[in-house]
């Protein structure tokens, strides 16, 4: 057994070029599988870190809440009974402080009184810059994001107004990018200051308070407890790891996705590649199976070998997936300088979990040519005899054709659910597999059209011929339709969910301003009309509040005064909702949007719970309207009702339509308002940030599809090579009769520019038909999109793709022009 | 008559690993046109190699060879294939018949490939198909064929352009005896009706009975040549 592996393995290494190639394409699906896994991590990560920035690894959290009329201050003493339960509990002050070294540079800043010595040991700050020495009096520790921001160092003074009145803090100490300034730009800025200070501006104890456990699985009930006992404080856990689970699954699903297109390819390289080892075997496994080796046993060898090259290629898949990673860390956290600095999460989980992926992969691809070459009788192999039968008609193409019409047709049919999501997937995958009987197919159909052309030399007749009639140059089709297929698919997913984005605020939003501010009353809009610039407004109440009965959210959930709303929010089948929209306050009503009505099955009258803070509330369905904001997680009820369940008092934000430049205006609304301005920005600001978050998705999971294409057209190399090795004798035939070199070179480039253009006519031809599921495919994580063809990067790939098929086709063409036909004739 | 071929001190070798294997010695040979000569020797004596140096088929190391008066290796690969199109004719023991044309386009292909009109060549084609015998397979594939009618479709092709010489290599070393007379027999009648020089290479000495004249080789050198007892 020993010697008939080392015979294989041997033969194996014999054949360098294939050995390595089969090898490559193991190692990039397990460097993309090591590399998402690793990713998920770093995600995980990212949001525990988040999530802990505040509480450190505190189990519950309780503040104070912001509305008219709550209690300041957390009732300390009433909570300290507990304390016998608690590892360790502490508390600080957090509140708003502004920043206005000018007008335009004015910011609002979440200010922290604390005891440092405390924070540190539950929640350490990092400094790159200054000491925690003497912490007491007006010292401040800020962020390296900030101090960047507004050019601050060490011992520079910093004058903060707090609570009406200018106080100047000298800065002590600036902090990395981790603990609370782990998402700096997200949360707005952080400053920590000496507790005592703090207090005695406020003249107040604590807002915020962390507990730590000492039994952790008593975090439920705990939870619980406070809420009911504390109701007029806001109860959460200190992490939700749920939460931290769902977060991550959002960031990591679509490179998972990706990389099946890339193991897809790869599988399919293997297996033309193992084909061809395993026919150049034949006399190796022929001897051994005449010297009496059972044709188990040979299967045996040949599946432990493809499991030795699944676990070599996976291992040397996860030291390329570590520069993967690194690749995606840096596209896609471009701008987290927390993630950016932290260390790599490379685990031996994901390096397992790659290796067994990428064995499962190698054996599930090799397995096909395994059996079919060692069912051959030995007789047949020892006497050369191992032509293929002649098959009948080849009737695959009917269920290609099938599949591909069921992938056209079924999406028409589907909805917003995660079933209808699947049987999209299904579709779109059934397309691509349907495909690969349909492309011989077709491409006999159009040589014998194109064969026939009368003007056409028959050195290109000859060419055109073979692309129909040879299986290596069919399935180097089938493999560059696939990895054209599939990268096209793929553009054709994020061209539509980046075009909706963009659409989005030019189609949806009709304000030309959106404002926050720190506090509005009754006479905040009339003020806002008079600034000069301003020729309407609007205030509305926001939030994104849980729907617990469905594992989902409110992206935005909106508290309206009335329909005006809708001026500067745009939302289809308003018409049909008049009356729902009139009755919004008759009881706890909602209006959502079709996309939820959809995904969680709702119709008109049915219970809808919302989750405010620690509250369930019940609402009724009163409508629907057709909506693609927030992803399609929208709902509309009466302000009464959200000031209520929510506890708030203030609008959340103000939407301007304004006269002039929005620009201008904006100026002016900060001259006017001044210290109330939270956030200020236009719709061309709100529009540029959005697609600064989205792009970077976009281009890290681009990097996939690119990658895709690149195994696809090595294994067209590949598949020319070896076809080329089998041709020989063919190419030499013709020689001897008289073919030219140059007439040789214009067949095998007849060959090369065929299989390109078929390639490229297939493969975005499948592209088109598998767009189809793209609405069903997308929406349930995106909201409705409609399919937008990249018809430009579509020309940009069927240009590239013929050019590169055409400088593969180098390949054969020199090897044709150094041919010895005497060589290649006695072959036999 | 006129000297259709002429060899003039050919040799011929190559290096394995670091040996200089000399395959052909100072070979000098002629021949006239309408000849059908055979040329034998045992295995390894250099007589396939001869004839494929004749054909242009490989490049000589040294000497010189000329097909109707034209200096073989003076001419480059456009010149050449031509010449392998128009005026050589070639026949080899395992047939090398395209697998994916039918029998019909084999014999047209250098027709084809040299550009001339498919109706007339197909015309042509279909003559030599009924004189070799094989008309009604003509739209079969080489897999279909027994050995015998490949052979006879490798003849056809050899001759679709009219040539003047046609060089066969060990033409009936896959056919079983009967098979192997009858193509001997055709490509006898072929020298004889239409007057093409004939150049065989065999092991047989009963092929040689079919020829007028046999070359024969030992280690790359011409050892004799002798009239044959002609059938």
């Amino acid at each position: 057994m020993v010697l008939f592996m080392k015979a294989l393995l041997k033969s194996l290494a014999e054949k360098k070029a294939r050995t390595a190639l089969v090898l490559f394409s193991i190692a990039v699906s397990a460097a993309l599988i090591f590399a998402n896994e690793c990713f998920a991590k770093v995600c995980e990560q990212k949001f525990y870190n988040a999530d802990v920035r505040w509480g450190g690894n505190s189990d519950i959290c309780m503040m104070t809440r912001d509305t008219v009329g709550a209690k300041e201050w957390i009732d300390e003493e009433r909570l300290s009974k507990y304390d016998s339960l608690f590892a360790y509990r502490y508390q600080f002050i957090k509140e708003m402080a502004l920043y206005t070294p000018s007008i335009e540079k004015m910011h609002y800043f979440t200010i922290i009184g604390t005891d440092i010595n405390e924070f540190n040991s539950y929640n350490p700050v990092t400094l790159s810059q200054g000491d925690f020495n003497d912490w007491n009096g007006y010292k401040a520790i800020i962020g390296s994001v900030y101090a960047k921001e507004y050019s601050l160092k060490v011992n520079d003074i910093m004058a903060l107004e707090l609570d009406g009145k200018t106080y100047d803090f000298r800065i002590a100490g600036i902090s990395k990018a981790k603990g609370l300034f782990t998402r700096e730009l997200a949360d707005g800025g952080f400053i920590l200051v000496p507790r005592d200070t703090l207090a005695g501006i406020f003249k107040g104890g604590s807002n915020v308070s962390f507990m730590k456990l000492k039994d952790s699985s008593q975090k439920k009930y705990m939870k619980d407890r406070l809420t009911d006992e504390f109701g007029e404080y806001l109860v959460e856990y200190g992490v939700n790891d749920a939460l931290i689970a769902a977060e991550t699954n959002n960031y990591v699903m679509p490179f998972r996705i990706s990389a099946v297109a890339v193991v897809f390819m790869s599988m399919f390289i293997i297996f033309t590649a193992f084909n061809l080892i395993t026919l150049e075997r034949i006399p190796l496994i022929g001897t051994l199976r005449s010297i009496g080796c059972s044709r188990v046993r040979v299967n045996r060898l040949l599946i432990a070998e493809s499991i030795f090259l699944g676990a070599f290629g996976g291992l040397i898949g996860c030291i390329l997936g570590v520069g993967v990673l690194q690749v995606i860390i840096k596209i896609y956290f471009a701008n987290d300088a927390g993630v950016l600095a932290s260390k790599v999460a490379l685990n031996s989980a994901s390096a397992l979990t790659a290796v067994g992926i990428a064995i499962a992969i190698t054996v599930a691809s090799a397995i096909l040519p395994i059996l079919r070459i060692t069912r051959i009788p030995i007789k047949n192999i020892i006497l050369n005899d191992i032509r293929k039968k002649q098959s009948g008609r080849n009737r695959l193409w009917i269920a290609g054709l099938v599949l591909m019409a069921l992938c056209a047709i079924v999406p028409r049919f589907l909805r917003i659910s995660f079933t209808d999501m699947i049987i999209g997937n299904i579709a779109a995958t059934g397309a691509l597999i349907g495909m690969i009987p349909l492309v011989p197919f077709l491409v006999r159909g159009i040589s014998r059209l194109t064969g026939k052309l009368p003007f056409l030399r028959y050195d290109i007749i000859l060419g055109i011929r073979n692309i129909c009639d040879n299986k290596s140059l069919l399935n180097n089709i089938q493999l560059f339709s696939a990895a054209i297929a599939i990268v096209a698919f793929m553009s054709s997913i994020f061209n539509s969910m980046s075009a909706d984005l963009i659409k989005a605020y030019d189609r949806d939003t009709k304000y030309d301003i959106l404002l926050v501010l720190r506090h509005t009353d009754l006479q905040t809009l009339s003020k806002i009309s008079a600034i000069e610039g301003v020729r309407d407004c609007f205030g509305s109440y926001r939030a994104d509040p849980d729907i617990p009965d469905h594992n989902t959210f409110f992206n935005m959930l909106y508290g309206i005064d009335n329909a005006k709303f809708f001026d500067y929010n745009i939302v289809k089948q308003l018409d049909t909702n008049k009356e729902a929209m009139a009755n919004l306050d008759m009881g706890k009503n909602i209006i959502t949007t079709n996309i939820l009505k959809d995904k969680l099955g709702l119709k008109m009258g049915d219970p809808l719970v919302i989750k405010f803070g620690s509250r369930n509330v019940r609402y009724t369905v009163t409508g629907f309207v057709e909506t693609n904001f927030g992803i399609g997680h929208v709902g509309y009820i009466s302000a009464d009702n959200f000031k209520k369940d929510a506890g708030v008092s203030d609008y959340t934000e103000i939407y301007i339509k304004t006269k002039g430049n929005p620009d201008t205006v904006k100026i002016n609304i900060l001259r006017a308002l001044n210290r109330d301005v939270m956030s200020i920005n236009t719709k061309e600001e709100l529009k540029i940030a959005n697609s600064d978050k989205v792009d970077p998705i976009f281009n890290a999971i681009r990097v996939y599809s690119y990658i895709a294409l690149l195994v696809g057209l090595i294994g067209i190399v590949n598949n020319l090579i070896a076809g080329f090795l089998q041709r020989k004798r063919s190419l030499a035939m013709l020689r001897s009769i008289g073919m030219s070199r140059r007439s040789m070179n214009r067949m095998l480039i007849t060959e090369a520019a065929g299989m390109g253009l078929s390639g490229i006519l297939f493969g975005l031809a499948t592209a088109v038909v598998m767009s189809s599921t793209i609405p069903s495919i997308v929406s349930i994580f995106w909201g409705k999109v409609t399919v937008v063809l990249p018809m430009l990067q579509m020309e940009v790939m069927g240009a590239a793709g013929v050019l590169a098929m055409l400088a593969i086709a180098a390949v054969p063409v020199v090897k044709g022009n150094r041919l010895s036909i005497i060589e290649s004739i006695k072959y036999e | 008559m006129n000297k259709i071929i002429e060899v003039k001190g050919v040799s011929k070798s190559f290096k394995l690993a670091e040996r200089k294997i000399e395959v052909l010695k100072n070979v000098n040979l002629e021949i006239e046109e309408g000849e059908f000569i055979s040329i034998m020797g045992p295995s390894g004596s250099g007589k396939s190699t001869l004839l494929y140096l004749m054909g242009g088929l490989d490049r000589i190391s040294e000497g010189s060879i000329r097909i109707k008066g034209i200096e073989m290796s003076k001419l480059n690969d456009t010149d050449e294939s031509s010449m392998r199109r128009n005026d050589i004719g070639f026949v080899f023991q395992a047939y090398n018949l395209i697998e994916n044309l039918t029998l019909e386009e084999n014999i047209l292909l250098p027709a084809l490939l040299e550009g001339k009109k498919r109706k007339a060549a197909a015309e042509k084609a279909e003559e030599l198909m009924r004189t070799i015998g094989i008309l009604d397979r003509r739209n079969h594939t080489p897999r279909e064929l027994s050995g015998g009618e490949q052979q006879r479709t490798a003849i056809a092709r050899a001759l679709i352009n009219e040539p003047d010489i046609l060089f066969a290599d060990e033409p009936i070393g896959n056919l079983d005896s009967r098979a192997g007379t009858e193509i001997l027999g055709l490509l006898q009648q072929i020298n004889r009706e239409k007057g093409i020089t004939i150049l065989i290479v065999t092991h047989s000495e009963e092929s040689t009975r079919y020829g007028n004249r046999i070359v024969r080789l030992r280690d790359g050198e011409i050892v004799a040549q002798e009239n044959a007892v002609v059938i």
